[in-house]
C-alpha cells in the first residue's frame, strides 16, 4: 500500500510499539538502583521496599519520563520551526534563560520563595523573560519568520550563556560548586504534587503541538509552502515557539539542562518512521520518555551509591546508538 | 463560469525599491498565459501577489472578485495553487507525502481520505512521478523533484494554477509533458499562468504572452504580437530573428 497517505493502521502500529516500550520502561526502571527492590513486597505494601519504591524511585522515574518526553517533543518542534535538523530545545535560548535564572538564584542565595525552591522560580522567570524577549524581537515590525526567530533566539541565547559565565565567575566557592552541579542537569525524586503541577503545565502544550501535526508537515517544507496551502504561518510559528517553550522551561527548571534527548530522539525516529509529524511527534514524546528514564536508571546504578548526571549518560549512551543508526540507515527500516 | 484574476494598478515595493508598478491585467481560463521578462522584471513578485504570498502589495488584485489579501487563507488555497521556483526539503519526506501535502487545504482532519489519495495519485500520474512515490525526495534528481512539486500543486485541485519557472531542470521530454499537462488543465477549465525564460516554449505553447520589464508590463498579446524582434531587443537586449515552424508558430533564433 502506498505510504504517502498516512494509514490509520500504520499510525496505530508505530504508536502501539512506542507505548509498549514506554510502559515497559515505566515498570522496569524503578527496579534499578543501589538497593534491591522486591516487586512482591511492593505489591503487598510491605517494608522498606514499598517506601523506597513509592517515595523515591517511582516519582524519579515519572519525572524522568515526563522530562524526556517534553524535551524530545520540543526538539521536534524546534527542528521544524527552524527547518534545521540540528536545532534543539537549547537553540533559541529557553533553556539557557532557565539556567541563567537558576544560576542567579543560587549565586544570590535567596533561600526559598514561599513553598517552592527558589532555583525553580529563578529558572522559570529566566525562561519567561527569554520567551518574551525573543517573541518581542522576532515579532516586531515585519511578520515573524523562522529567520527572525532564529536570529533573535541565537542572540539571546549567547547573551544568556555569557551572563551565566559572568555570574559563575563572581560567585563564592560553595555557590560555584552548586552552580556547576546544577548546570550538569539531573533527575531527582520530587514530591507528587510537583509532578502533578508539571504535568498540568506541559501536557496541554504537548496536546496543542500534537494536534497541529499536519501543519508542522507543511512548515517543515517551507513557510511559503505552508502559506500557499492555507496555513497562517506567523501564527503557527508563534504557537510553536510558545508551546515548545512551555514544554522546555518547567522541565529545565526542575532538572537543570539535559542535552541530547531533544536532538537524538526525533532524529532517530525520522530514520525509522520518516518525516510525517503525525507519527513522529507522539512517538518522539514516548521514546524521549523511555530514553531519559533508562539513562537515569543507568546513572544511579553504574557507580552506586554515587550518581552520574543523567545528561552525561544520555550523551554517552545516545551518541554511539545514534552513530549505529546512521550506519544502518541505508537499509532503511520502515514499518 | 470559472474564477479569474483581475489586477488594477497593482505594484510592490521592497523598502525603497519599487519592483512592480501599475500592473493592470486580467487573467481568465480562455487563454493559457505565459509571463516572460528578464531577471528582476517582477514576474515572481506578480505571481506571488496573485498566490496570496505578498500581502503588502499596492493597488488591487482580485481573485473571483475579492481582494486576494482579504481571502481566508484556506479558502484561497482550495482554489489557487502555486508552484514555487525552488523548494528545499530538509527532512525525509517521501515524494508521495510531498504530493499529498497539496491536499492539506481540502483535508482539515488529521488523516487524509480515499478521495485525497485518488487526487494525489492522479496528480502523480499526470507528472510521471508514480515510479518514485516512495523514495525520499532528497534523493531525487532536481528535475524529478520539480515534477513532485508540480504534482503537489495539481493535487490541490485548483481553479487557478500559478507556476514560477516550472520547466527549469526538466529534460526535453518532461518539458513537453509539462506543457501538455498545462494545456489539458486549461481545457478542463483551470486558469493557468506560468513564468518561463524559454521564449520558444512560450511561442509554441502559450495562447497569450505577457512581457514584463523593470516592473512594468511592456507587451501583452498572442505569441506573434508579444515576441517581435524589436521588443526582444528592447526587453531582453538580444538580437533575435523570429522564424516560423512548419505548424506556423513563431520560432526565435538568437544572434545576428
Amino acid at each position: 500500500m502506498a505510504s504517502e497517505r498516512l494509514q490509520p493502521r500504520r499510525f496505530r502500529t508505530a504508536l502501539a510499539i512506542s507505548i509498549v516500550v514506554a510502559v515497559v520502561v515505566l515498570f522496569l526502571a524503578p527496579l534499578a538502583g543501589p538497593t534491591h527492590i522486591d516487586f512482591a513486597k511492593v505489591a503487598a505494601r510491605e517494608g522498606p521496599d514499598f517506601d523506597v519504591m513509592i517515595s523515591l524511585r517511582l516519582p524519579r522515574v515519572l519525572l524522568a519520563m515526563l522530562a524526556g518526553g517534553c524535551l524530545a517533543l520540543a526538539g521536534a518542534v524546534f527542528q521544524t520551526l527552524l527547518r534545521d535538523a540540528l536545532a534543539t530545545p537549547d537553540t533559541l535560548g529557553i533553556s539557557s534563560g532557565a539556567s541563567l535564572g537558576a544560576v542567579m538564584a543560587i549565586c544570590f542565595n535567596v533561600g526559598r520563595a514561599g513553598n517552592l525552591p527558589v532555583v525553580w522560580v529563578g529558572a522559570l522567570a529566566g525562561s519567561v523573560l527569554v520567551l518574551l524577549l525573543v517573541l518581542g524581537i522576532a515579532g516586531a515590525g515585519e511578520r515573524m519568520s523562522s529567520f527572525t526567530l532564529l536570529l533573535a533566539g541565537i542572540a539571546i541565547n549567547s547573551m544568556c550563556m555569557a551572563l551565566i559565565q559572568f555570574v559563575h565567575s563572581v560567585a563564592a566557592f560553595t555557590q560555584s560548586f552548586s552552580i556547576t552541579r546544577w548546570l550538569m542537569g539531573g533527575i531527582d525524586a520530587v514530591p507528587y504534587p510537583t509532578l502533578a503541577w508539571l504535568a498540568a503545565l506541559v501536557l496541554p502544550a504537548a496536546a496543542v503541538v500534537l494536534m497541529r501535526a499536519p501543519a508542522w508537515n507543511l512548515l517543515a517544507v517551507g513557510e511559503e509552502w505552508a502559506a500557499a496551502r492555507g496555513v497562517a504561518v506567523d501564527r503557527l510559528l508563534f504557537t510553536g515557539y510558545l508551546a515548545a517553550s512551555v514544554l522546555t522551561a518547567p522541565v529545565t527548571a526542575i532538572t537543570g539542562p539535559i542535552g541530547f534527548v531533544g536532538l537524538i530522539v526525533p532524529h532517530a525516529l525520522r530514520l525509522w518512521l520518516g518525516a510525517d509529524h503525525r507519527v513522529l511527534m507522539p512517538c518522539s514524546f514516548l521514546w524521549g520518555a523511555a530514553l531519559l528514564a533508562i539513562c537515569d536508571a543507568v546513572a544511579r546504578v553504574v557507580l552506586a551509591p554515587a550518581e552520574i548526571p543523567a545528561g552525561v549518560i544520555t550523551a554517552l549512551l545516545g551518541g554511539p546508538f545514534f552513530m549505529w543508526l546512521l550506519r544502518v540507515r541505508k537499509r532503511s527500516i520502515r514499518i | 463560469m470559472s474564477a479569474g484574476f483581475e489586477l488594477r494598478n497593482a505594484g510592490m515595493r521592497y523598502g525603497a525599491v519599487q519592483v512592480l508598478r501599475g500592473v493592470t491585467l486580467k487573467f481568465d481560463v480562455d487563454r493559457l498565459t505565459v509571463l516572460v521578462g528578464p531577471n528582476g522584471a517582477g514576474k515572481s513578485t506578480l505571481v506571488g501577489i496573485m498566490a496570496g504570498l505578498r500581502e503588502r502589495y499596492l493597488g488591487e488584485c482580485l481573485f473571483d472578485g475579492i481582494e486576494v489579501r482579504k481571502w481566508d487563507r484556506r479558502q484561497l488555497a482550495k482554489r489557487v495553487s502555486f508552484v514555487p521556483q525552488m523548494v528545499r526539503i530538509e527532512f525525509p519526506f517521501t515524494a508521495g507525502q510531498v504530493v499529498m501535502m497539496g491536499r492539506a487545504p481540502h483535508a482539515p482532519g488529521f488523516f487524509e481520505s480515499e478521495l485525497d489519495l485518488r487526487a494525489a495519485e492522479e496528480a502523480m500520474e499526470l507528472t510521471d512521478t508514480l515510479p518514485f512515490r516512495d523514495r525520499d525526495v532528497r534523493s531525487l534528481s532536481e528535475g524529478e523533484r520539480r515534477r513532485v512539486i508540480l504534482a503537489a500543486a495539481l493535487a490541490q485541485s485548483p481553479q487557478a494554477l500559478l507556476l514560477d519557472e516550472p520547466a527549469t531542470s526538466l529534460d526535453v521530454r518532461h518539458q513537453l509533458d509539462l506543457h501538455r499537462v498545462l494545456r489539458t488543465l486549461q481545457q478542463r477549465g483551470v486558469l493557468v499562468v506560468a513564468i518561463t525564460h524559454d521564449l520558444n516554449m512560450a511561442a509554441a505553447y502559450a495562447d497569450r504572452v505577457v512581457a514584463l520589464c523593470d516592473g512594468e508590463v511592456v507587451a501583452d498579446g498572442g505569441p506573434e504580437e508579444a515576441l517581435r524582434p524589436d521588443l526582444l531587443r528592447r526587453v531582453f537586449q538580444v538580437s533575435a530573428e523570429v522564424m516560423r515552424t512548419n505548424s506556423g508558430r513563431p520560432w526565435i533564433a538568437y544572434g545576428e
